[in-house]
């Protein structure tokens, strides 16, 4: 027994990472009619991922920015050089943790799905082994594949279960995903290919050695920016930046709730952890360059200022979340292109807490439109008198995204501030703006839903029920913990962050 | 005259099966007609045994005019297995029943022979024989079933436009025998490079691009494919996409190679003569691709598409290049057969070719439809996909030789192809079936050939060790002190 745990414990992030893929070949062989017992498994194998990525918090060390939980570098294609090479710091343990979180209960939000379960499990389950892989992998051939991996699940499960512009929202996000990453291809391969001094080519794809040639100021300025640049347009489609993020309202409106949770609560996150950990990593020239840093902050401030203002003009509920998550991204270029501690912790809790706080408005809105079936917001009118308890949690949950201190966002969009207040102080000033603005859309839906008169055109509702309840209470408890001790989260990320920074600086 | 019989015994293998089928068809008639499709598939099949039993005994097989080494070797395993994966399914498709088989299948085995021949020429004139033996069985088998406009219209278009191309590479081949005085290809280099710089030998090259880029059926010598590969008969449209393209593959790295000397003193003007085609390819054919509705055309335009990407490898000349053909064309094979079984299967289904057909394909045969789909997901290139690797090792040759305008032209494309097949995925998946849809399933050798590819395209994209190393070693043949990328 002993040693089977052993053997588990040594391979902790593999087992997470491959474990839906097992989920996936156990539900082959169930009938596609035993829908409870597909949810079952579904729900079952997230949650073994779950627990097993909190026996894993349990052992995370908060001392060292060294790369822990490390698997390999195990030969994977040798003709290449690409190795399976696992491991997670301060800064992917956060977002890993979240993906657990998120698919777990995602995956209990899911069963408002009826039709074809067995096929949408199994494609979650895919999904799910994406998502996680990118967070740990430590080799830019896997890491690629991982990113990859999780285009084709999100078109099927947007284009068989979204709404009524499914297909449409379904190409255009994997088109547009789908450039980005093979832009950022081309940038593996040109650092895979880079003459080395000495002779030779660098000939590896592994992260941390790229890094390392980085610091040792082996590649030149020109390359540098090239391959920033590249890596660029991969992790800006994803976080998204404007103007790259046309494809994020289409795509999170559509698909279906848990799915636009995974969309916004994840797949977003991958672009920032991309930014922090790779282009800043391979090119810090280039990332810690004056323009660059600018442009940053600059596309940042953009992001805060122009999301909230375009969020204010929805009339769509789930639109509306949509842009307030574009909104809500800027508060990390922000913090990236601070470039000092508290920017890097700032941008990372903010993924964090924007992950808990949208998934948990995405699902708020998921058990709305179940029981509307619209969800234009002018459509509703006081509804705190019929769904009380709904009323709460949306109110309160707004209040979590507009960064109400005691809240988690205030800790991070706070960090944010104070670390670009001393570089950028009129971009932080003018960002200010944007939550303003933040604010008062969300509370002007507040009041346009859930106060004023009773609209009897929703006699019938129902208030939320125990299953919905336990995919929110999670998150909300989270969002007030985060609020009230962020140093739980922040205390993981801080030597990773210290590290991090001291790595950011231009080295030509 | 012959060096080894073992060396040369795929070929013989293939020809006596073919000439076997020839003569029992003479003596027996149409008793003997369910044997043929075995008897060829057993030739086929000792043939690739033979290949692997001959592996790493190179050497010349009949000196001057073959030879066998690494490159050879692959080539033939291409062209074998994909002879013996059409075997396996052209007995269930229906068009062929109605019309008489025997000559299909030694035309088959006769066009195996000429390609494996060709990739293992070293000789101009011992090219063009084997090229015409398998270009006339070729042209035979796209007009098999001459009853049908389409098919007849099919086999007349290719063979015209064939065989005005290999005029062309006739005159090519006699300008390099006028510039050098030799018909062997190592003389001919030897002899050129002695002398000055030649522009002849651009002439030379490019009528050869000629010839050869429409066995390729790279653009702008690529407007008979899609008529063809519509027309013909769905197995041969299969074996055509992936065995006539190779062959033409097989000769052209060969010219290269053997004439890299001479070729030095061109080289500049020849990558971008090969750059502005392979550019050309992936662009016209991918936006061409996105308007076909029948199936066959749209698979046509995306192997065109595909023969692009290849030419990356091509044009940069190196081991990388050189193992990424290999690796990618082995791909290819996988997916492009797999891709033409489904097809021919659901046309025996529905009768049709048309995107209308494969409505609802998920609802009606699930496996079909996801075989099917990821074959088109590697098609394009998508991770975790044997397409993947193949698209990684010609992008990475691109950008090893400095042709990154290439490769962005070639990624945009990727991107572009991805909706050319995304709109049968949409297909598939999205919409719902017509109503009236028969029951019937495919058959066993067609459900076969679709595992086969189906798995071996997840497995080489999750572990491409076997196919790398595979392709590696062959590539060993031209840049013998090469030893793995990693050591460059």
């Amino acid at each position: 027994m002993d040693n089977i745990l052993a053997a588990i414990h040594g391979h902790l992030i593999s087992i997470i990472t491959f474990l839906p893929l097992l989920g996936i070949v156990v539900l082959f062989f169930i009938n596609r009619e035993k829908i409870n017992l597909i949810r079952g498994i579904g729900v079952g194998f997230s949650a073994v991922c779950l627990l097993l990525s909190i026996w894993m918090l349990s052992e995370y060390s908060n001392a060292t920015a060294a790369m822990q939980f490390q698997e390999g570098p195990y030969a994977w294609i040798p003709f290449i050089n690409a190795n399976f090479h696992l491991g997670v710091d301060g800064l992917s343990f956060p977002l890993f943790i979240l993906t657990t979180l998120l698919s777990f209960l995602a995956a209990i939000a899911s069963f408002s799905v009826k039709q074809k379960v067995k096929d949408y499990y199994i494609l979650y389950l895919l999904l799910m082994t994406g998502m996680l892989g990118v967070f740990v992998s430590l080799d830019l051939v896997l890491f690629y594949v991982f990113w990859e991996v999780v285009l084709v699940p999100m078109y099927f499960l947007i284009g068989i279960w979204g709404g009524e512009r499914r297909e449409y929202a379904a190409i255009k996000f994997f088109l547009y995903t789908l450039l980005g990453s093979v832009v950022m291809l081309l940038g593996i391969l040109a650092l895979y290919f880079y003459p080395k001094p000495g002779g030779g080519i660098m000939g590896s794809f592994s992260i941390p050695e790229l890094i390392a040639a980085a610091q040792a100021g082996v590649f030149d300025q020109t390359f540098q920016i090239l391959i920033f640049l590249a890596f660029f347009l991969g992790f800006a489609i994803k976080v998204p930046i404007f103007p790259f993020h046309t494809w994020l309202p289409d795509a999170h409106v559509e698909a279906p709730t848990a799915i636009s949770v995974l969309l916004a609560g994840v797949l977003l996150k991958m672009g920032g952890y991309g930014f922090i950990r790779i282009s800043y990593g391979i090119a810090p020239g280039a990332g810690a360059w004056e323009y660059f840093r600018w442009g940053m902050a600059a596309l940042g401030l953009i992001n805060i200022v122009y999301g909230a203002l375009v969020a204010m003009a929805q009339k769509d509920f789930k639109k509306l979340i949509a842009y307030s998550s574009v909104s809500h991204m800027g508060f990390v270029l922000l913090g990236i292109a601070a470039a000092n501690p508290e920017g890097y912790t700032g941008a990372v809790l903010q993924m964090f807490n924007h992950g808990i706080i949208t998934g948990a408005l995405f699902l708020l809105v998921g058990v709305l439109y179940d029981r509307a079936h619209t969800r234009e917001i002018n459509a509703f009118g006081g509804l705190a008198k019929k769904v009380p308890i709904y009323a709460g949690i949306v109110w309160f949950t707004f209040l979590a995204s507009l960064g109400l201190p005691g809240l988690a966002g205030f800790v991070s969009e706070f960090l944010c501030f104070i670390g670009s207040f001393k570089v950028y102080t009129w971009m932080v000033a003018l960002s200010t703006f944007g939550i303003i603005v933040t604010a008062s859309y969300f509370l002007w839906t507040i009041q346009r839903m859930f106060l004023g008169p009773f609209n009897t055109k929703w006699a019938g509702l129902t208030d939320i029920n125990g299953r919905e309840l336990v995919t929110l209470i999670p998150l909300m408890a989270l969002a007030l913990l985060l609020g009230v001790y962020p140093s739980l989260l922040i205390d993981m990320m801080t030597p990773t962050m210290n590290y991090l920074v001291s790595l950011t600086h231009v080295v030509f | 005259m012959i060096a080894s019989w073992k060396m040369l015994s795929p070929e013989l293998i293939t020809a006596g099966g073919a000439l076997l089928i020839v003569v029992l068809d003479l003596i027996a008639r149409r008793k003997l007609a369910f044997a043929y499709p075995y008897l060829a598939g057993l030739a086929a099949l000792a043939a690739l045994v033979m290949v692997g039993y001959n592996a790493g005994d190179w050497g010349s097989m009949a000196p001057g005019m073959l030879v066998s080494d690494g490159v050879a070797s692959f080539f033939k395993g291409i062209f074998l297995a994909a002879t013996l994966l059409v075997l396996m399914i052209s007995p269930g498709y229906k068009m062929l029943k109605k019309s008489p088989m025997p000559e299909y299948y030694s035309l088959m085995l006769f066009a195996t022979t000429g390609m494996m021949l060709m990739a293992s020429a070293t000789d101009i004139i011992m090219i063009f024989v084997a090229m015409e033996l398998s270009s006339l069985s070729c042209y035979l088998l796209a007009g098999y079933l001459r009853h049908q406009k389409d098919s007849a219209e099919a086999g007349l278009k290719y063979f015209f436009t064939g065989a005005m191309s290999t005029a062309i590479l006739l005159m090519g081949f006699a300008l390099l025998y006028g510039l050098s005085g030799y018909t062997n290809l190592a003389n001919i280099s030897d002899s050129i490079a002695n002398g000055t710089f030649r522009p002849g030998l651009l002439l030379c090259l490019a009528l050869i691009l000629v010839g050869l880029g429409f066995k390729m059926a790279i653009v702008p010598f690529h407007a008979w494919a899609p008529d063809t590969y519509q027309g013909a008969p769905t197995p041969i449209t299969g074996y055509l996409s992936v065995a006539s393209k190779a062959s033409g593959f097989a000769v052209l790295v060969r010219i290269l190679w053997m004439l890299s000397v001479p070729l030095g003193q061109v080289l500049v003007q020849w990558n971008w003569i090969l750059a502005v085609a392979a550019a050309l390819s992936m662009i016209i054919a991918t936006t061409a691709g996105i308007w076909q509705d029948n199936l066959k055309r749209l698979l046509a335009y995306s192997s065109i598409s595909h023969v692009g990407f290849i030419f990356l490898g091509v044009i940069a000349g190196t081991y990388v290049g050189t193992s990424g053909i290999l690796v990618y064309l082995a791909v290819y094979l996988a997916m492009n057969l797999g891709a033409f079984t489904v097809v021919s299967i659901i046309g025996n289904l529905t009768g049709g070719y048309e995107l209308d057909n494969y409505k609802g394909l998920m609802k009606r045969h699930p496996t079909i439809a996801i075989a099917l789909a990821v074959m088109l997901i590697s098609l394009a290139g998508i991770p975790p996909t044997a397409g993947f690797i193949a698209k990684f090792m010609v992008f990475g040759a691109a950008i090893e030789t400095g042709w990154v305008w290439l490769a962005i032209v070639a990624i945009l494309t990727s991107v572009v192809s991805v909706f050319m097949y995304a709109r049968i995925l949409r297909a598939m998946f999205f919409l719902a079936p017509p109503s009236d849809t028969p029951e019937e399933k495919p058959g066993f050798w067609q459900d076969l050939v679709v595992g086969l590819t189906t798995t071996g395209i997840l497995f080489i994209g999750v572990y491409p060790v076997p196919l790398l190393n595979l392709a590696g070693e062959a590539a060993k043949a031209f840049f013998p002190d090469a030893v793995g990328l990693k050591f460059l």
